[in-house]
């Protein structure tokens, strides 16, 4: 499977905050096929594991033990009320702008299809989720709840896409599904290493890194790579807000709201990246909070740092990243964690 | 130890939230000649042991903060830079200011903002929002970009000098004067026989999410913990229904949903014992503190916290009385070898 076909695969995969059995089993299969010893804990991380590969474990000393994250679970949209004539009203799972979702079709995890839609005469200035429904193609209550009940998790379904150049890919939930197959990527790719690792692949990370607080604890690592998405500044009005851009190599993670990374961890991935010949920018990320923060806070506190991934409309329904921007970090991640 | 000389040395370092790598060896040095055992952590947070020779002794942790605010660079134009904030940075405070920039070859800057002259009226009356001030370094573009790479790290620059009679002004104030009282009350319990084991702790990154005192409180598991950091004290501008600290009327010390009762009135006894003043103050909910985080972790953690009355807090002009200063490290001290009835009862101590 190429890069592109595993992004799809894992974007098109239902997994909203709290709700992420489905794609959870899709990367499961594939981390096993790739030789890793897989679990899953109580809120539902999926921690994979390769054991230390080199003759130098026969050292005396325990061997080094990682954690890498990326988060699975998605954006949502929880169904809260339907009305009689069977449109639904709903809440967000995780940061959604109303702006960004209007007109946009969706799915549920039985498959349902339908579609959002504001109140008739609504302006833009005054769209707000009170005014947004989806619309089932339905006409009675009774006959809406045949397919969805109060409760049930709507995604987006938008469509998954090359560019015509062939450099970039769109679609839905890139954040973070790109990172997990770009964490997928460097698993089969790994150098032989003395180092214990361990792979993750988070839940209710967009509802407050609630996976990561237990999946940090659970595995209690020496050190820990993170690795999500960042804005990038490559967009139009944009050139200010962040501090790279796609296309331009995988992005050594400085900080973000939650974390601000070990000083030692960022020199090591730098050098590898170096070593690699491989081209990386630098992410310093003033809003939003990643994996790293409840990880690096974890038990006595674990060095960490990470690779993020750069990219455009972040929280849309059009993420887009760079195609070689992911091939790339899933090479640093695979040196970087084997030679820690 | 020395004071003044030490508070100079602390304050005068720069650490601002998570680049403590700078500070930390300082700081372990102050505090080792009082303690049995110190390290730092991979974090790079301090810890200073006074072991009372019992066998699963009870632990009193005492800690305060080692980071200080600072600026993070986060681009290049035309050689100037764009920063972004580590802590609570007040942008009222920015232009005018002078930075080291701490890059491998250190770099002075200064941040500035277009002169007044042709500035309309409202906007003289505005502070200028963070995100429209640069960083002057002086530099070209290309050198700009080769020495100073995104996300090195800011520190304010500020002399360091004492101010009238008693009083101090210096940046990093907070927290580093907190953390010298704390080696302070180590120095005062050298050589005196204790109840219980006390870590001495400097924590890190407490400006952006008290994230030190999170890590060393699990390591640590302690019984009690007293959080030493500073509070706003009073100036002329302040508002008369405010009820705040004063600058040398002593410690000061709030009562709230964050500190265990039995805590403060131990506190409150050593102080009256030893005739130390203190302010009492109430803080209903969370204090702001590396108490807040502490208090929650593992299975709870009876915490209180001490603080040292500051004018000018997050600026590069903090003032402090060094008579508070001495008089907080004598009340650690003094909770730590009588930390009250109620207390010893609870603990069986």
């Amino acid at each position: 499977m190429n890069t592109v076909e595993l992004v799809k695969l894992l974007s098109k995969a239902y997994g909203p905050s709290g709700w992420e059995g489905q794609v959870r089993d899709v990367i499961k299969k594939m981390a096993e096929d790739r030789g890793f010893e897989c679990r899953v804990d109580t809120l539902g991380n999926l921690i994979c594991h390769r054991a230390p590969t080199s003759a130098d474990n026969m050292a005396e000393a325990a061997p080094q033990k990682l954690l890498m994250a990326a988060h699975m679970d998605s954006l949502g949209l929880m169904v809260t009320r339907i009305t009689g004539d069977g449109y639904l009203k709903f809440g967000k799972l995780g940061g959604i702008a109303p702006m960004d979702i209007v007109g946009l079709p969706v799915r549920f995890a039985n498959g349902t299809v339908g579609t959002i839609h504001a109140n008739s005469g609504t302006e833009a200035k005054d769209l707000s989720f009170d005014r947004l429904y989806i619309d089932l193609g339905v006409s009675k209550k009774e006959e809406a709840e045949k397919y969805v009940k109060v409760g049930d998790v709507a995604v987006y379904d938008s469509p998954c896409y090359v560019s015509a150049n062939g450099k970039y890919i769109t679609g839905p939930y890139m954040d973070d599904r790109a990172c997990c197959a770009m964490m997928l990527l460097a698993m089969e790719q790994l150098e032989e290493s003395e180092n214990d690792l361990y792979f993750v692949f988070t839940v209710q990370e967009e509802v407050g890194t609630r996976g990561a607080q237990t999946a940090g604890y659970g595995v209690d690592p020496d050190m820990a790579f993170i690795f999500d998405v960042t804005d990038s500044n490559d967009v139009p009005g944009g050139e200010a807000d962040a501090t790279c851009c796609t296309g331009k190599g995988p992005a050594v993670m400085i900080m973000d709201s939650s974390v601000i990374c070990h000083p030692a961890v960022v020199a090591h991935i730098e050098e590898t990246a170096k070593a690699l010949k491989l081209k990386v920018q630098r992410d310093v990320c003033l809003v939003g909070g990643t994996d790293g923060g409840p990880i690096h806070k974890g038990r006595g506190g674990v060095p960490t740092g990470g690779v993020s991934l750069p990219l455009r409309y972040m929280h849309t329904p059009q993420e887009t990243a760079c195609i070689k921007d992911i091939e790339e970090g899933a090479k640093l991640i695979a040196a970087a964690v084997c030679r820690a | 130890m020395n004071i003044l000389d030490d508070l100079e040395r602390l304050c005068t370092e720069t650490a601002p939230s998570g680049f403590e790598c700078n500070v930390s060896g300082l700081c372990a040095g102050i505090l080792e000649p009082f303690v049995d055992e110190i390290y730092v952590d991979p974090m790079y947070n301090v810890v200073g042991i006074r072991r009372c020779g019992r066998e699963n002794a009870r632990k009193l942790m005492i800690c305060a903060h080692i980071d200080e605010i600072g600026l993070i660079v986060t681009g290049h134009e035309e050689g100037f830079l764009r920063f972004g904030q580590l802590g609570g940075v007040d942008q009222r405070m920015l232009p005018g200011r002078e930075v080291t920039v701490l890059s491998k070859k250190r770099h002075f800057g200064v941040i500035g903002a277009a002169a007044p002259h042709g500035a309309s009226p409202e906007s003289m009356n505005k502070s200028i929002p963070m995100k429209d001030l640069r960083i002057d370094v002086g530099l070209s573009q290309k050198r700009a970009e080769r020495e100073i790479p995104v996300g090195t790290p800011v520190s304010f620059r500020s002399p360091f000098f004492e101010l009238g009679k008693d009083c101090v002004c210096s940046k990093s104030l907070d927290d580093r004067a907190c953390f010298l009282a704390v080696c302070r009350a180590a120095e005062l319990l050298k050589d005196r026989q204790l109840h219980w084991d006390v870590y001495f702790v400097g924590t890190i990154s407490e400006e952006v999410g008290l994230r030190g005192a999170t890590m060393t409180s699990f390591a640590i598991d302690p019984d009690v913990c007293i959080a030493s950091d500073v509070c706003q004290a009073w100036t002329p501008d302040c508002k008369p229904t405010d009820y705040i600290s004063k600058l040398g009327e002593g410690p000061r010390m709030p009562i709230g949903a964050n500190v265990a009762p039995a805590v403060a009135h131990g506190i409150t006894a050593a102080a009256a014992e030893k005739r130390i003043p203190v302010q009492i103050t109430v803080s209903p909910s969370r204090t702001g503190t590396d108490a807040w985080a502490v208090q929650t972790q593992r299975e709870g953690i009876a915490t209180a916290v001490l603080s040292l009355p500051l004018r000018y807090m997050h600026t590069p002009q903090e003032v402090i009385n060094l008579r508070d200063l001495e008089l907080l490290g004598e009340l650690m001290a003094e909770f730590a070898l009588e930390p009250g009835e109620e207390v010893r009862t609870c603990l069986n101590i």
